[in-house]
């Protein structure tokens, strides 16, 4: 309750839609029901992370929330169970065409999965192909605090552990500009993908695929995935353009789960492929923020947003840097959008994953900072 | 220009894989680096978290919201899923139990788990935050859910609380918490002690605070009580536990006739002047010392007599020792004169009222008594020291059995309050069988909120009168019987109309169908039939005076008055109208 008080006053009982983002200490059931009960006319989603954010900054506790109120009925909801890497196109389709009948003018997406066992370019495909490519999927991927053991996804009165939802907002007066960055730098050679199906990877350089990956990353046989995902960012290298664009030259992936010696991918993901291990680089974490906080800003100019939802990586945020500069990085992303020292809506969540255009194109990305900035037109 | 050896190229080969290998451990110890710097940040963090909690706790006055911040923190601080918060105040008796993130399974959960709480203290070392062993939970119903857990609990025996703190991380979520470690011990350990500090304070804090207030309180008593003493007209006098005077308003040195030094320090029972009889309920009272309240006769010190209502209130602390007593005297002389006058003037009216030959009774409801003199007695041919059930007996069954329904229903209209009072006449079938004519006169009485408290009641013998008369009645009405010209008008004793013939009611048409009702025959004009039942109501009063009277009735018309008695024995008023 203070929480719906603290974002809508009073008057939380008549808002239409709730989107929470919870850390995993909560009970997403209890979570859910007394939303309901509060709000009884809202449709209410939520997903699990590693940490909110929020206008009045960063919170990394294990019992953190935040919530986004929307009102009016602009918007269309979808959500299903059992979305897997092996049938995340078929859901995203799914998912996709709910939407498209519930509401005409759908132009962008709010996409929330499963951040574990999941292929995020078949999602993105499944949704283009009802919507085609114009309309913007942003959104991220849920998580625990990157033990890679659990996550959670709600909608109204179902909890998920391996579910997904989607928003479809269709007031054509709304547009969202999205931009993602990450500060990793590409080290050494390449370990190349030799045999794989999906978005699992059997083989690296004809090797089993996770003790090699340990074995590069120089970690003991018996580690789980919550120590390799702060060392383990792989790098997919990038066409020069989309390399300027992004102001990287590799887009990277994150590995939330194995299973015998198969690595579990974010994308699909075709043998020959040479991915590369990655190292963080905090001035360019820095500066790669500004930048893309200041190409949103060029590209909206003299728009004030309406609100700004946020997608960042759990490994920048809780285990990338310490607190304070966690908070420098927020401030300097918050500050810009911010008018006469009041920042916009924000809701901002530590996921797994996120999505956002680059060179034009719906993209997924992992170990990013991605802001979706929402504008009246 | 030298040529690379395949030797060579393995070399190199190996060095590079080594190269690659370095760059990827660095990558990793200054990850680990990384991540220690971010472990310390966090447990900072806790520690922040916790001073917070702190703060907010100092700021807290409200008991309920303590402990729900305190759950609360503990599961902020120790990064739990799940926290208890238990606290015993053995003074009261009470217990308070609050949790976090606990879901009860079914209805009896949440008191299964507080009594699991307890019987986990049992096993475990008072007064130091601990790891609980694995092989604990097992145990349990509730707690077998979880597998990890931190425990504290602590009693103070001086302040008589004991304070239980659980922290706990289940089975199914145990994947994504940390590891419990010496750290969260540490961390619970300074956070119970805070608890506790807290607790400790706020409840000494609220028993000086309760005591303070009592204080004010007894001091506010004691004014308040003090200037009602000194202004009260009672005389007020307030003895230690065992009787002896300590204090005295003036009012009390004013009507007892005592001096200060007569009294000083001495038994109450003793000073005052009063009967032996008095005196012994007085001792009695303060031996026993319970709340007494009684009129006594006191002999004034000037020689005169004065009667006192004297009140002992026994004073006692929130023990229920006796601390001292306070004695009201009230001055109730002129009241105890005055019901002596009363007395001796219900004694002149009942000898009067004997002498004149009228029987009186009174009912009292609360107390269901009746009293009677002797000539009712004698009316009814009862013993004047028979029970009041048997007079009871004894009247009804005289009430003629024509009568009877009649004299009920009268008596039930003064009781519920239709009306005050009235008079009736009825006849009375005595044990020696003859029949006698009674004028009974009743009426009703009432408290001072109005509540029905008894009748009282007059009867007269009127068999004499009413014989006397009878036979000229009787000839009226047969005359008015038979006289089918002129209008006639007949009357009860309560204005209802009886009677009237075809040339009445020409005259009248607005008594048509008003038999039994009282009707202002004339609302329009002065001259109206209201005359007749003042007429009427005169002479329920005196039924010796019955005499004819001549009124004005319709304005064009006179009329004659015939007040009579019925058969019955019942007031009529006849009307004739003349030409």
């Amino acid at each position: 309750m203070e929480c719906l008080e603290s974002a809508c006053g009073e008057q939380y009982a008549d808002v239409n839609l709730l989107i929470f983002h919870a850390s995993i200490g909560h009970n997403f059931d209890d979570l859910m029901s007394e939303a309901r009960r509060l709000a009884p006319n809202a449709d209410v989603v939520a997903a699990s992370c590693c940490g909110v954010v929020g206008r009045e900054g960063v919170s990394e506790s294990m019992k953190d929330i935040a919530l986004m109120a929307v009102r009016g009925d602009e918007y269309a909801l979808a959500f299903t169970d059992e979305i897997y890497g092996h049938n995340s196109y078929e859901k995203a389709k799914e998912l996709a065409l709910s939407l498209k009948a519930q509401k005409e003018g759908i132009n962008m997406i709010y996409f929330l999965g499963s951040g574990i066992d999941i292929a995020n370019d078949l999602c993105i495909k499944g949704f283009e192909e009802v919507f085609g490519s114009d309309v913007t999927i942003f959104g991220a991927t849920s998580s625990d605090n990157m033990r890679g053991h659990i996550s959670f996804q709600a909608a109204n009165d179902n909890v998920y552990e391996h579910g997904a939802y989607a928003i479809g907002f269709c007031d054509p007066s709304l547009y969202v500009d999205t931009q993602a960055t990450h500060g990793f730098i590409a080290v050494g050679d390449p370990l190349t993908v030799t045999k794989s199906s999906g978005h699992i990877i059997h083989e690296f350089d004809g090797k089993p695929a996770w003790p090699e990956y340990l074995n590069r990353l120089g970690v003991d046989a018996d580690v789980d995935c919550g120590t390799t995902i702060p060392i383990g960012a792989l790098g997919e290298a990038l066409p020069d353009d989309l390399a300027k664009e992004y102001g990287n030259s590799h887009l990277l992936r994150v590995v939330t789960k194995f299973d015998g010696n198969d690595v579990y991918y974010a994308t699909t993901i075709e043998p020959g492929t040479p991915l590369w291990l990655t190292v963080r680089d905090e001035d360019v974490i820095f500066s790669e923020m500004d930048r893309i906080v200041k190409c949103i800003v060029d590209r909206n100019p003299g728009r004030k947003p309406v609100a700004v939802f946020h997608a960042d990586c759990l490994a920048r945020g809780r285990f990338l840097v310490d607190r304070i500069l966690k908070e420098e990085l927020v401030f300097k992303m918050q500050q810009p959008f911010s008018e006469n020292g009041e920042c916009p809506p924000w809701l901002g969540m530590y996921g797994f994953g996120e999505f956002a255009r680059l060179g034009g194109e719906n993209t997924y990305h992992n170990y990013t900072t991605a802001l979706y900035v929402i504008y009246r037109k | 220009m030298s040529h690379l050896t395949l030797a060579d190229y393995n070399k190199l080969l190996r060095e590079h894989q080594e190269l690659q290998l370095r760059v990827t451990r660095l990558t990793y110890i200054e990850q680990q680096l990384r991540l220690a710097q971010d472990r310390l940040d966090h447990e900072l963090g806790l520690y922040k978290r916790l001073s917070s909690f702190f703060t907010r706790l100092v700021k807290s006055r409200d008991f309920d919201l303590f402990m729900q911040l305190a759950v609360e923190a503990m599961v902020d601080v120790l990064e739990v899923e799940t926290a208890a918060f238990l606290f015993r105040n053995h003074k009261t008796g009470e217990l308070f139990y609050v949790t976090e993130g606990f879901t009860p399974q079914n209805d009896g959960d949440s008191e299964l788990f507080r009594r699991e709480i307890i019987n986990l203290s049992q096993m475990t070392l008072r007064s130091k935050a601990a790891i609980i062993p694995s092989n604990r939970f097992g145990l349990f119903e509730v707690l077998q859910r979880f597998n990890r857990g931190l425990f504290y609990h602590a009693t103070d025996r001086d302040v008589g609380i004991s304070v239980y703190l659980l922290g706990l991380i289940s089975i199914k979520k145990s994947p994504i918490y940390e590891k419990l470690t010496d750290k969260h011990e540490t961390l619970l350990g300074i956070f119970a002690q805070g608890v506790q500090s807290a607790l400790v304070s706020w409840f000494q804090d609220t028993v000086i605070k309760g005591q303070r207030e009592k204080i004010d309180k007894s001091e506010t008593e004691l004014k308040r009580l003090t200037l009602i003493a000194k202004t009260i007209e009672n005389g007020v006098a307030i003895t230690a536990s065992d009787g002896k005077v300590d204090w005295t308003n003036k009012q009390f040195i004013k009507l007892t006739g005592l001096r200060k030094k007569d009294y000083s320090g001495k038994q109450i029972g003793e000073v005052l002047d009063l009967s032996p009889d008095d005196r012994k309920k007085l001792e009695e009272a303060l031996r026993k010392a319970k709340n007494i309240d009684f009129p006594v006769r006191y002999e004034h010190k000037k020689g005169n007599c004065k009667f006192f209502q004297l009140e002992v209130l026994p004073v006692r602390d929130e023990e229920g020792d006796l601390n001292n007593f306070i004695l009201i005297l009230k001055d109730i002389t002129e009241e105890a004169r005055f019901k002596e006058e009363i007395i001796r003037i219900n004694k002149r009216f009942e000898t009067i009222a004997e002498l004149a030959n009228v029987g009186i009774w009174e009912w009292n409801k609360p107390q269901n008594s009746i009293r009677w003199n002797e000539v009712l007695a004698k009316q009814f041919q009862f013993d004047h020291l028979g029970s009041q059930e048997m007079l009871l007996d004894v009247w009804l069954n005289a009430i003629h059995p024509d009568d009877k329904d009649y004299v009920l229903a009268n008596r039930q209209k003064v009781i519920n309050k239709e009306c005050e009072k009235l008079t009736q006449m009825y006849r009375v079938i005595l044990r020696d069988g003859s029949l006698r004519h009674m004028q009974a006169h009743l009426q009703s009485e009432f408290d001072e909120r109005g509540e029905f408290i008894g009748l009282v009641g007059s009867t007269r013998d009127i068999t004499d009168v009413v014989n006397a008369n009878k036979v000229e009645r009787d000839s009226y009405l047969l005359e008015l019987a038979l006289d089918r010209v002129n209008p006639i008008l007949i009357l009860d004793a309560f204005g209802h109309i009886c009677y009237f013939n075809q040339p009445m009611l020409t005259l009248t048409p607005d008594i048509d169908g008003c038999k039994g009702q009282k009707v202002d025959l004339n609302r329009d004009q002065q001259c109206s039939i209201s005359g007749v039942y003042k007429l009427i109501a005169t002479y329920s009063n005196r039924w010796e005076d019955l005499r004819t009277v001549e009124i004005p009735f319709l304005n064009n018309y006179k009329a004659q008055f015939y007040p009579t008695i019925s058969a019955r024995g019942e007031l009529l008023a006849v009307i004739l109208i003349s030409e």
